[in-house]
């Protein structure tokens, strides 16, 4: 069959692109999200993140223990409004949480 | 192209025909003023206020836009934002998505990304260039240099979503709110956590990013039970939500919220920034919905169950002829009822028998089924109900610092939390499907006292 099987519609990322990154060793699902860019389209992977770590476990025998690190914005926003939100947010002490959130990272 | 409007008085009387006729009495999809809108240059008949998305299927037009790489055709998939199949261009406004954004006299819609339209994009070639996948890590380092020249400026071209907005857009000051609880998601359970917050005496706001609150309720085509009264989903929805405005609680619809921190939540609604600063946040959002893995399951016309409900609802059949297969769901049935109570031929698969490929150029015009490759045979259909099993929205609760678990009963990830809704961050609780083993129907009522022990008491354990 010729038919593409699209499992990040958004990136245009297909199920045998996914199988040829597991291949060439991308086994854990933030590599092959960075190997493939499922995810970081327009959804921010709300189809896709499940279904290319289901394909992950059919090859590497289970569902990784977590998904990837979810980023805001989940949801698309203007710029124009998170510019508008300027003196309400605190920024410096938003950036300083993220730092610290992301040194938690493994 | 044939319209797919419904006689709503031409609904049959059969018991799901009964819940249809029910939902049309309550909220009649004939209630918006018929206006014109402009699609590529071509007027279409809507009415006021619909989803644009709708307006464009009920006239028959289900390609609104090409994908990134492959130009291949799309069109909407799930009706509820969780997608990228129904961005248009809107009154000079790049990327709007059609199924939230309403009809308009005069809105005038584009198709972007796709050249001459999205109907008839030329560039659909680079699809049959790349049979099986585009491999950006090698493809630039295959070819000469100027070769490689032509396609990255080629490339740079088309890649990106839509053009710049005709005018710089306008941003309103954003609004500061400050509460006990925030409740992110007013499905069923969002809604009944938020109505006992405001029972024990909490200032409450609570946001749903559909126009309405109800979620599945609202979208099922079966009857529910409210003050002892047998009411459809719209209504049993909008009584819930009466009873949550009752109770004080400050209710914003069509409000994403998009990013949420310790300080404050970022909620977009509709063209405004809300900054939420709350002693507690609460997520409700459930679930996501897909169509699962099938040969060309991106086609216009394959349709998420809860999507062709949705449909319904408005007053359009998703097609004439229509295919409904997917993990096994009880709503899969009273879909499959109610499509044949407006009058389309519904197709089932038979025990053994998968979904392999959806036919078609442009659109749905068919279907390969069969237990492999080898018993394959081919259904004639204009439109595809696939559905998966739904998978938990825990993105929000996630920056929030609430782990995301395997979740392996249902093969997915889930928000961690306690069956009181507490997770590992005190001010940050989650309830309903988006939870761990999806405790649902949760005890709203415990949930609720958790929240108020924690913003009264400052710690639960
Ligand atoms: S986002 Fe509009 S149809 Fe999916």
């Amino acid at each position: 069959m010729s038919a593409k099987v699209l499992l990040c519609r958004c990136e245009d990322v297909t199920l045998a692109e996914v199988e040829h990154a597991i291949e060439s060793g991308q086994h854990d699902i933030e590599s092959l999200k960075r190997f493939t860019g499922f995810g970081t389209g327009w959804c921010q992977g709300k189809q896709c993140l499940i279904a290319c770590a289901r394909v992950l476990a059919a090859r590497v025998g289970e569902l990784p223990l977590a998904p990837v690190t979810p980023r805001p914005p989940v949801h698309p926003m203007p710029l124009g409004m998170l510019a508008s939100l300027g003196d309400a947010v605190s920024v410096d002490r938003v950036a300083s949480e993220r730092a610290s959130e992301d040194e938690g990272e493994r | 192209m044939a319209s797919r409007r419904i006689d709503v008085r031409a609904v049959s009387k059969d018991p799901t025909g009964q819940v249809l006729r029910a939902l049309y009495a309550y909220a009649s999809p004939d209630a918006g003023a018929p206006c014109t809108i402009e699609h590529d240059g071509r007027s279409i008949a809507a009415r006021e206020g619909e989803p644009i998305a709708l307006s464009l299927l009920g006239a028959g037009v289900d390609t609104l836009s090409r994908s990134v790489k492959f130009h291949r055709p799309r069109g909407p998939m799930c009706l509820r934002g969780n997608c990228e199949g129904c961005l248009v261009r809107v009154d000079g406004e790049p990327n709007r998505m059609a199924c939230a954004a309403p009809a308009r006299d005069g809105r005038e819609v584009r198709s972007q990304n796709s050249f001459p339209s999205a109907q008839l994009d030329v560039l659909r070639v680079t699809d049959w260039f790349f049979p099986k996948q585009f491999d950006h890590h090698h493809l630039m380092v295959r070819y000469g240099t100027t070769i490689n020249e032509v396609m990255q400026s080629f490339a740079r071209k088309m890649a990106g979503l839509g053009t710049l907005p005709e005018r710089p857009a306008e941003a309103p000051l954003p609004e500061e709110i400050d509460c006990d609880a925030l409740v992110v998601g007013l499905g069923p359970v969002g809604l009944s956590v938020a109505l006992a917050l405001a029972g024990e005496g909490l200032s409450v706001c609570a946001v749903e990013e559909e126009p309405f609150a109800g979620g599945l309720v609202r979208d099922s085509l079966q009857w529910h039970s409210r003050d002892g009264e047998r009411l459809c989903g719209a209504e049993a929805s909008d009584r819930d939500l009466a009873k949550l405005r009752a109770a004080g609680v400050s209710v914003r619809l069509s409000a994403s919220a998009c990013a949420t921190f310790d300080d404050g939540t970022i909620v977009i609604q509709s063209d405004r920034a809300l900054w939420v600063r709350a002693k507690a946040r609460v997520f409700t959002n459930g679930c996501h919905e897909s169509v699962g893995a099938f040969g060309d399951n991106d086609l216009p016309g394959v349709y998420t169950a809860r999507a062709a409900a949705r449909a319904l609802r408005y007053g359009v059949r998703v097609g004439e002829s229509v295919l409904v297969c997917g993990d096994e769901d009880p709503a899969l049935d009273a879909l499959s009822d109610a499509l044949s109570a407006v009058g389309a031929k519904v197709h089932r698969l038979t025990e053994g028998e998968r979904l392999l490929e959806a036919t078609g150029s442009s659109s749905v015009s068919g279907a390969l089924v069969g237990r492999d490759e080898r018993s394959a045979h081919k259904i004639k259909c204009d439109a595809i109900v696939a559905s998966t099993s739904r998978t938990p929205a825990f993105e929000l609760a996630g920056q929030a610092g609430v782990e995301a678990a395997q979740d392996l009963d249902r093969q997915c990830f889930a928000s961690w939390a306690d069956e009181l809704g507490r997770t590992q961050r005190s001010d940050v609780f989650v309830a309903g499907s988006v939870a761990h083993g999806g405790r649902s129907p949760v005890r709203e009522s415990a949930v609720a006292r958790s929240v108020r022990d924690y913003v009264t008491k400052g710690r639960v354990r």
